[in-house]
């Protein structure tokens, strides 16, 4: 049930949130993928990507693209990536965030101007700034019992 | 659930379920770039996240409703003087435009050329703007249900804002001006001169006009309705810089919009049915 309602309170963020703020979709995606990866596969993500290009107003498809290959990468990672310490953590979870900016660019350059700032990385570094503080709430909200 | 469930289970996305996955999106894009054959598609999910835009929006409606549920009397009633007053002005005002548009259509009769319809407008309300900060775009309240269509010029109450590019059942897209991929046909006020206004991301350009064109800081554009999408004579943008270099052919022009592309939040939809403009 938590992950359907996390789901909906990150596209929430995402509809009302600022232009730097990061991808809490995404988040959320590899979250449950490294977590609950029996639940939370590339269905999921090819659908999440889907809503995200309807909010958002791009091509259908465009968000969808990136977010089964990141699904797919943290499946891979989960196992490895859930013994490391939280820092370690936090930089795996960096080079997927820029991974899927980096595959989002790919399709705007191809379709449209893509834009012409570096700012346009923001959301995966502050993405990464929030990565601990999400990952500890989600855990906490998942598994009260550990507290 | 145990930690070593976790560990030992089956991996369930198998490489060939994301190869699947990747091709369907790319044929997706493909289609919907190339051919917007997937217009079924958008509207199944527009009704999805229908309810995410209305809840988005409800801050909003609650705002504007408990304003008159808990607004005191006199506030009310000194609200309702202001507007008096205003709708008066505009009343006053409308009685001369009613007189120069008969005159207009009369002289247009002389000259044999076809006359303007009166557009007829409907309010729409702002749902959600673009999440992607490299398109300009925003989602109105109003549908098919209520005989939007595509093309449909989108004004504020201060000018051009954008036009409509997909109608859902119960809401609809529209590309503002400032978009990148965005442009208008437009006139200068002043003299007449024509071009086109394309969108820079944040504010509005004339790329292709001669250095030696008659355009200064302040001019005021109006849409020439030579494109047959927005109604003409309607303000469009003010010129707010004219750089004229003459080691090139085309002198820089910015110009910002007239319709508070930011704020406004009450549209109008132009029920646009003219038929040759000039």
């Amino acid at each position: 049930m938590i992950i359907p309602i996390s789901f909906i309170l990150a596209l929430l963020a995402d509809t009302i949130a600022w232009q730097y703020a990061p991808n809490f979709s995404l988040l959320v995606l590899i979250y449950w993928c490294m977590v609950r990866p029996q639940a939370v596969g590339i269905g999921v993500a090819f659908g999440l990507g889907l809503l995200q290009d309807s909010l958002s107003g791009v091509l259908l498809g465009q968000h969808a693209f990136g977010f089964v290959i990141i699904a797919y990468l943290s499946h891979q990672l989960s196992p490895r990536i859930r013994l490391f310490p939280i820092w370690q953590q936090t930089l795996s979870i960096l080079m997927l965030l820029t991974l899927e900016q980096l595959l989002y660019l790919w399709i705007m350059a191809l379709t449209y101007q893509p834009p012409d700032t570096l700012l346009y990385w923001m959301p995966s570094i502050t993405g990464t700034v929030l990565w601990p503080i999400l990952f500890l709430l989600l855990q906490q909200l998942h598994h009260p019992s550990k507290l | 659930m145990s930690i070593k469930s976790d560990l030992f289970i089956p991996k369930s996305a198998s490489l060939p379920q994301l190869l699947m996955a990747m091709l369907m999106a790319i044929a997706l894009m493909v289609l919907d770039y190339r051919m917007q054959a997937v217009d079924s598609v958008h509207s199944i999910l527009a009704t999805v996240t229908y309810p995410l835009q209305w809840a988005v929006h409800l801050p909003r409606t609650i705002e504007n409703w408990s304003h008159y549920q808990f607004a005191k009397p006199h506030q009310i009633i000194q609200e309702n003087l202001q507007l008096q007053q205003e709708n008066l002005l505009l009343l006053a005002k409308l009685q001369k435009m009613e007189a120069l548009e008969r005159d207009n259509h009369h002289l247009r009769q002389l000259l044999q050329s076809s006359a303007r319809i009166n557009n007829s407008v409907q309010v729409a309300e702002l749902l959600t703007i673009s999440t992607d900060p490299y398109k300009r775009q925003i989602v109105l309240n109003k549908g098919k249900q209520d005989g939007v269509f595509k093309g449909q010029p989108v004004l504020d109450a201060y000018g051009v804002m954008g036009q409509i590019t997909r109608v859902n059942s119960l809401t609809s897209t529209a590309i503002l001006i400032t978009d990148r991929g965005h442009s208008l046909p437009v006139r200068i006020n002043r003299n007449g001169l024509r071009s086109i206004v394309v969108g820079t991301g944040t504010q509005l350009a004339i790329p292709h006009l001669p250095n030696n064109a008659d355009v200064k800081v302040g001019d005021l554009l109006v849409s020439s309705g030579l494109g047959g999408v927005f109604p003409p004579s309607y303000p469009v943008a003010v010129i707010n810089a004219v750089k004229q270099d003459p080691s090139q052919s085309f002198a820089y022009i910015t110009a910002t919009p007239k319709a508070q592309i930011d704020t406004s939040w009450k549209l109008l939809l132009v029920e646009s049915k003219h038929d040759n403009p000039h």
